[in-house]
This record gives structure tokens, C-alpha cells and sequence, in this order.
């Protein structure tokens, strides 16, 4: 699905809970290198491109912006001189400056930060920020620090000043109309208990037009482990963000992929419908500094060493084929209703490490998927979802499900799919703004088909 | 217990900065003509395989002095299969399945033999093959028995002989059961999902005589040294087998070979040649931090 470029493993920040850190563990020098070639990379990308027909590439790292300006200028340009049309980042902000705002407006970046909210003083009861005794209601405040876990764990005093340049950094990238967005990942310090989730949701509603998405860390090492949530907490977390998400038109993920999911309209998120083989993880192939395709490192970790991606394997669904026949209770997901909507998750998810469990995400992400599909119900009762389909039928409506195939209107042609002014959308509107498609029941003989 | 279905599938993948995908081709070819080599001269006095049948008719051309057996025409496949599916009229894409044999054998008691299967064909079969009687006796004793442990029993490496227990462990799901195995490198089984290997069969034990004295006979009949040397360097190398959920993964400090196998509840994990697990260590200096400073 996404294509990204690694000119460099190496991170100034190092995130407590990285998924290169294994990597990192095994070859310290992946840490410190930062060695690439342009041709090199922009060769790669192209066959990549051809090979997956995507136009798209995402700089990811380690920090992407520890690249020179005028090497990135580059690359952009010779990207683009390739046929990339589709430029994201994702970044610390560590480095961020005015000549990169002037290359992201030249190529329409998508920004992407890294960002687990803020760290200020708040109000345990109002939600209110001040350095002393809330002004509402007078009650001590307390030192929130949500963004601990993206590095510099061990010096809280540069942590603290980093989060606050982050802040700058995300709302001047949106007052300059650059496409900007975080990755939020869901750990002990922003969502350990409901005060820290809470002030992490009031900072989001605060900025609407950010696009959000809320990643649960997910953690093997020893020592890191208690950096995850509990499996009942995820589930009180992730429904609490649906909650507020839908409750207030926000543009959340997972949350609106998981409903454009659960109406058969469409389905991006790589971790919870997994199609990737371990030999080729087609959900993202990273191009390093060397051109060199590597699996997603998140995989890779569980490996506890570096793999190569294959493009020449043709990738194989062998894991959901196979945990789709083991019940529940031996780590597989037989008899789920929402298997075919999340294939058992992410392979680099598995219970204990293991790609061949099923995702230790299943609980919120069937407690997820229940949500939204209730809610969506108690609204149009006579409608019919995703896992309303028999069996067959939804086994061969997935891989349209997840590829931007027109097959998968099918499904939902009989729905009506209207935007937040009430207005009818085509099809095309709906598939490239899927987060404001709402849909309702034109009339129950439309909807026979399903 | 619940129905499984198997899922076919297998694939190799090189850590960063191997690639040795050419390697193991030359591996699988040169392997094939060993095998040939070792009916032509003498050694045993049949070689039995699967080919297309362009191929099949080429190489009756170039042995025409040897005798050739079709035993059953069945679907291709790729790489290991332990059942065919055996196609009762020879279709434009079929696979041959084969006797080649140096002496002169009765044709219709091999059909026969084949079709039946069991222990007697195991038998008959191993002895024209040249396997040891031992590994013929286990083979027979272990293959699709039905035993607590898998659903079914085709890929044996979990039973050979001289495995020795060193951990067991409660997992969430099932039981941790770990294995080490050392002994000849020639009766190695456990990269055989990719093709290397010098026995083409399952061995009872890595310490296996008779194993030992067929796989340096292969090696012999190898005209390439590299590719001997290449043989030796791998099956001697550390390496995981990961038996769970019907999925096997090997792994050696160069590659990770994922394949399916039979479907058991328990991890089941052999380490070969002296194999541990790499140690990746938190930084020190943050979990010094971590344990000091943070409330958990």
C-alpha cells in the first residue's frame, strides 16, 4: 500500500518504543549511519513504483529530516521527474525549518508528525491548563506528560521543550494550508489512565483539522513491555476515541477506516487486514538509503534481525488462510464476525511475538468494529454490513475491500451516500474523502441486494 | 479437536546483506544430478520423481540405456509434496511421477505398490532408493500416524531420534516444547524446505550412520566444489526450526525459510548446531531512567 524511503536509519530522538529498535540492538551502527545514495534510492523507488502501479513515496525513518535541504530538494525533484505524485513525510519535526515548509508547499507534501500530545499542567477536574491552581474551580494542577514516550526519556527537560516545538511546528504547518497529520501511539504516559486520555482528546477536538491517527505501541522487548496498555484498557481506550470522534465529526483513525470498513466501501489500514507475506510485506516496502527493499521493520524486529522484501515473491495470504481455521481459544480467530474485515491483524502484532497467533490487538479491534457497527445500526436499522454477507461472498469482496478497486461500491451501491451538508456524492467523492461519507438506507428495496 | 485444512505455501527470505537466492538454485540443480548420477552409476538402483512431461520424455532420451517407470500421472506443484493428486487421465500440464531405475523392475507391481501405499510401499520404495534400513523402519513407524501432538504427519523432523528436551514452557495458546539437535552435517533435514540438504529423505537421526555414508555419497557425485563446500557450510550452520499452527519458520543468521508443515497446538522448536537465540538488550541507560524516575 504505502511505498517509503529511509535515506537513514539514524534518529536524534529514538522513540522508547521504535520498531527499529531491535534493529538498532542487533547493528548499533544502523543508529548512527546516516549514509545514502540518490540514484540509488530513486532507481528503486521507480521499479517499486511500476511493480505496486503507486505513485506515491513517504520519507520515513529514522529522522528523514536529518537529510540536507538541498539533497531532499533533490530527491523530490528527481521523484518527481519518475512520476511520484504523491509526497508524504513522517517526522519528529526534529530539524524542521522554513525551507522545509517552502519544499512541502513546492511538492504538496502530507505531513505526518510524531506526536503524543502535549505536556502541560492541567486540571485533574476542568481539563484546564495552568502553571498553578486551576482559574476555574481552584484545584492543584498536575503535570501531564503525554509526550514522554518519544524520546529523550531520560532527559524530561528536553523531552518538554521538544513537545512544545512540536506544537509550534504542527499548527504553523497548518497555518501555512500544508496537509498535516500525527501518528499518536496509545502507551502508559497519553493513555494510562482517563485524566491523560482525556487531556490527549481535548488537545485533538481543539485542532479538528488535524488528521489523526491513533496507533496502539506494541511492545516485545523486555523492560518496554510495561510501556503497553492492558488488552481491557485498549478496548476502554479505543472505544472512548470512537466516542468522541463520531460524537464530534473528527477525522480519526483507525476509527473512520474501521467504519468505511464495516459499510464494505474501503479499507487502508495496513495493521488490522494484514496481506502482507513475511517475505514481501506489500502493506509497506521501505526503500533504504542503499535502494535496498526491506519488509516493514515492525516485522522485521519480531525477527529480531533486518529482512530483505522480495519483490519478485508473489505474496501469499497463507497466515489468514491459516488462522482462520483455529478456534479462539488456540490463538486463531475461527468463527470471528469481523475476520474478514481485520485477517487476523497484523502478522508483526501476534500474541508473544509470534506472527503465527492472531493480532494481540483483537480485543479492541472486535470490540472496535462491534461499536461501530451497533452505532451504524441503531441509525439505519435495515441496513446491511460487511459481515452481514455470508462467508463466500465477503471473502471475495476483501481484496477489493482493500484495493482501491471500484468492485467494492458494489457492495454498498444500494446506499446513498451523503456528505455532511446532506448533498449526494458520486462514488469518486466518496472513495477519495471516505472520512465524510455518511451513508443511510434510500429505501429497504435498495437495499435486497446486500 | 476441529478440522484443519492445509495451506500450501513456501518462501525464502535473506537478512540485509546476503543474497544468496542464485546460490541456492545452483544448490537444488546440482542436487538433481547428483541424485541421477548415483542410479547411472550403481549406487542405488532408483531414483523416483515428479516432472513435466517434456521433461520427463528429454530424459528418457538422455539415459536411454536406464528403464523408466510411469507410475501415475498427478497435478504440478512446486517444491515438497508429500501426497499427489493423482489424475486419473494425463492432462497437457501434468506432472509425471516417475521410476528410474538401473535394473529392470515389474512395472505393474510399482503402480500397485504406489497406489495402495502403507508400509509395504514405504518399504519396497526406500530399499530401491538406497535409504538405510533404520530410517526406512522409522519412516514407516512415524509417517501420518496418528500421534497426540499434530494433526497430521508428514514432515517428521519433530520424531527423529537423538532430539533431546531442554526447555518446555506454558505459552498463552498451547506449550513451548524446545529441542537441541546435533550430529553429521550430511544428515541435516532441517533447510530441506528450500533444497539444501545431501539426503532426500527424512533421516531418524542427525547421528544416523547410514545417513551419513548416503549424504557423502551425493556430495561425491556433486562436480561442483563450491557448491559442496556451500552444502557443508550451511547444514553446519545454527539454525531454529519453528513448528506452530501448521506454519514452520527456520531461521540461520542468514535467512528465514517459512513453509508449511504439520498443525499442532504447541510451539514445537528444535535448535540445531549449537543455535541461541540473539540477545537484544534494552539500552541500560533508559532502563536505568525508566526504573528510576517513572511511575509505572
Amino acid at each position: 500500500m504505502t511505498i517509503e524511503i529511509v535515506p537513514t536509519y539514524s534518529c536524534p530522538v529514538g522513540c522508547t518504543y521504535c520498531y527499529w529498535q531491535a534493529s538498532w540492538n542487533i547493528n548499533p551502527n544502523l543508529m548512527r549511519k546516516v549514509e545514502y545514495d540518490i540514484d540509488l534510492m530513486i532507481d528503486s523507488w521507480e521499479k517499486l513504483s511500476k511493480k505496486r502501479n503507486n505513485k506515491q513515496a513517504v520519507f520515513h525513518g529514522g529522522e528523514p529530516l536529518l537529510i540536507p535541504i538541498n539533497d531532499l530538494w533533490e530527491i523530490c525533484n528527481k521523484l518527481r521527474e519518475k512520476g511520484c505524485t504523491n509526497f508524504g513525510i513522517q517526522t519528529s519535526t526534529y530539524n524542521m525549518s522554513d525551507e522545509h515548509i517552502k519544499l512541502f508547499k513546492a511538492f504538496n507534501f502530507s505531513v505526518g508528525i510524531s506526536f503524543d500530545g502535549p505536556w502541560v499542567k492541567t486540571c485533574p477536574k476542568c481539563l484546564i491548563d495552568s502553571d498553578d491552581k486551576c482559574p476555574n474551580c481552584g484545584t492543584e494542577t498536575i503535570e501531564l506528560d503525554l509526550n514522554r514516550g518519544r524520546g529523550w526519556i531520560f532527559n524530561p527537560k528536553m523531552q518538554k521543550e521538544f513537545t512544545q516545538k512540536t506544537i509550534y511546528w504542527i499548527d504553523r504547518l497548518h497555518a501555512e494550508g500544508i496537509s498535516v497529520g500525527t501518528i499518536t501511539v496509545l502507551n502508559r504516559f497519553n493513555a494510562g489512565d482517563d485524566l491523560r486520555l482525556n487531556r490527549l482528546l481535548k488537545f485533538y477536538l481543539e485542532r479538528k483539522w488535524l488528521n489523526v491517527r491513533f496507533n496502539p505501541v506494541h511492545e516485545d522487548m523486555e523492560g518496554l513491555k510495561w510501556l503497553e496498555l492492558s488488552e481491557d484498557r485498549y478496548v476502554d481506550v479505543y472505544l472512548k476515541i470512537a466516542q468522541v470522534c463520531l460524537d464530534n465529526g473528527m477525522h480519526w483513525e483507525p476509527i473512520r477506516d474501521m467504519q468505511n470498513a464495516i459499510l464494505g466501501i474501503s479499507l487502508h489500514s495496513c495493521w488490522h487486514a494484514s496481506q502482507c507475506d513475511a517475505t514481501n510485506t506489500t502493506g509497506a516496502t521501505f526503500v533504504n538509503g542503499q535502494g535496498e527493499y526491506t519488509v516493514c521493520p515492525k516485522l522485521s524486529s519480531k525477527f529480531k534481525t533486518a529482512l530483505q522484501n522480495d519483490l519478485t515473491h508473489n505474496p501469499q495470504p497463507w497466515r489468514p488462510s491459516i488462522l482462520k481455521q483455529i478456534p479462539i481459544e488456540y490463538g486463531g480467530c475461527k468463527g470471528c464476525r469481523y475476520f474478514y474485515l481485520c485477517q487476523g491483524g497484523c502478522e508483526a502484532d501476534g500474541y508473544e511475538g509470534d506472527i503465527r497467533n492472531r493480532t494481540r490487538m483483537c480485543k479492541w479491534i472486535y470490540a472496535l468494529y462491534q461499536y461501530l457497527e451497533n452505532r451504524i445500526k441503531n441509525e439505519f436499522p435495515s441496513i446491511r454490513t460487511f459481515p452481514d454477507l455470508p462467508i463466500a461472498e465477503q471473502e471475495r469482496r476483501f481484496k477489493y475491500l482493500i484495493s482501491d478497486s471500484n468492485e467494492n461500491y458494489s457492495l454498498v451501491k444500494n446506499i446513498v451516500r451523503l456528505n455532511e451538508r446532506n448533498e449526494f456524492k458520486s462514488v469518486e467523492y466518496a472513495r477519495n474523502e471516505p472520512m465524510r461519507v455518511k451513508v443511510c438506507l434510500l429505501s429497504k428495496k435498495l437495499n435486497s441486494v446486500a | 479437536m476441529f478440522t484443519f485444512q492445509e495451506v500450501k505455501f513456501s518462501s525464502l527470505n535473506f537478512v540485509h546483506g546476503y543474497n544468496e537466492r542464485d546460490k541456492i538454485y545452483r544448490v537444488q540443480k546440482e542436487l538433481y544430478q547428483a541424485e541421477l548420477n548415483s542410479v547411472v552409476n550403481g549406487y542405488r538402483t532408483a531414483y523416483v520423481g515428479s516432472v513435466p512431461i517434456n521433461q520427463f520424455n528429454e530424459l528418457k532420451r538422455n539415459y536411454s540405456n536406464l528403464y523408466f517407470y510411469i507410475i501415475a500421472y498427478v497435478k504440478p506443484y512446486s517444491g515438497f509434496a508429500h501426497k499427489h493428486d493423482i489424475l486419473n487421465k494425463p492432462t497437457p500440464d501434468a506432472n509425471v511421477h516417475f521410476v528410474m531405475t538401473n535394473k529392470q523392475l515389474d512395472e505393474q507391481y510399482l503402480r500397485k505398490l504406489y497406489q495402495t501405499g502403507g508400509n509395504e510401499y514405504h518399504k519396497y520404495f526406500g530399499e530401491i532408493l538406497g535409504y538405510p534400513e533404520c530410517c526406512i523402519n522409522w519412516f514407516c513407524e512415524y509417517w501420518n500416524t496418528n500421534r497426540e501432538c499434530c494433526y497430521t504427519h508428514y514432515d517428521l523432523v519433530w520424531h527423529m531420534n537423538d532430539l533431546e528436551t531442554i526447555n518446555t514452557n506454558k505459552l498463552r495458546f498451547g506449550n513451548l516444547i524446545v529441542k537441541k539437535a546435533d550430529g553429521y552435517p550430511e544428515c541435516n533435514p532441517f533447510l530441506r524446505y528450500c533444497g539444501i540438504r545431501l539426503i532426500t529423505y527424512m533421516p531418524c537421526s542427525m547421528k544416523c550412520e547410514g545417513s551419513r555414508k548416503f549424504g557423502q555419497m551425493i556430495a561425491s557425485l556433486i562436480d561442483d566444489k563450491e557448491i559442496v563446500q556451500y552444502i557443508y557450510d550451511e547444514l553446519k550452520r545454527p539454525a531454529k526450526w519453528s513448528r506452530y499452527h501448521g506454519i514452520v519458520i527456520v531461521n540461520t543468521s542468514k535467512y528465514f525459510i517459512f513453509n508449511d508443515s504439520d498443525f499442532t497446538v504447541d510451539k514445537q522448536e528444535v535448535y540445531i548446531n549449537g543455535y541461541h537465540e540473539p540477545e537484544v538488550k534494552f539500552n541500560k541507560i533508559i532502563k536505568d531512567y525508566v526504573d528510576k524516575y517513572i511511575i509505572r
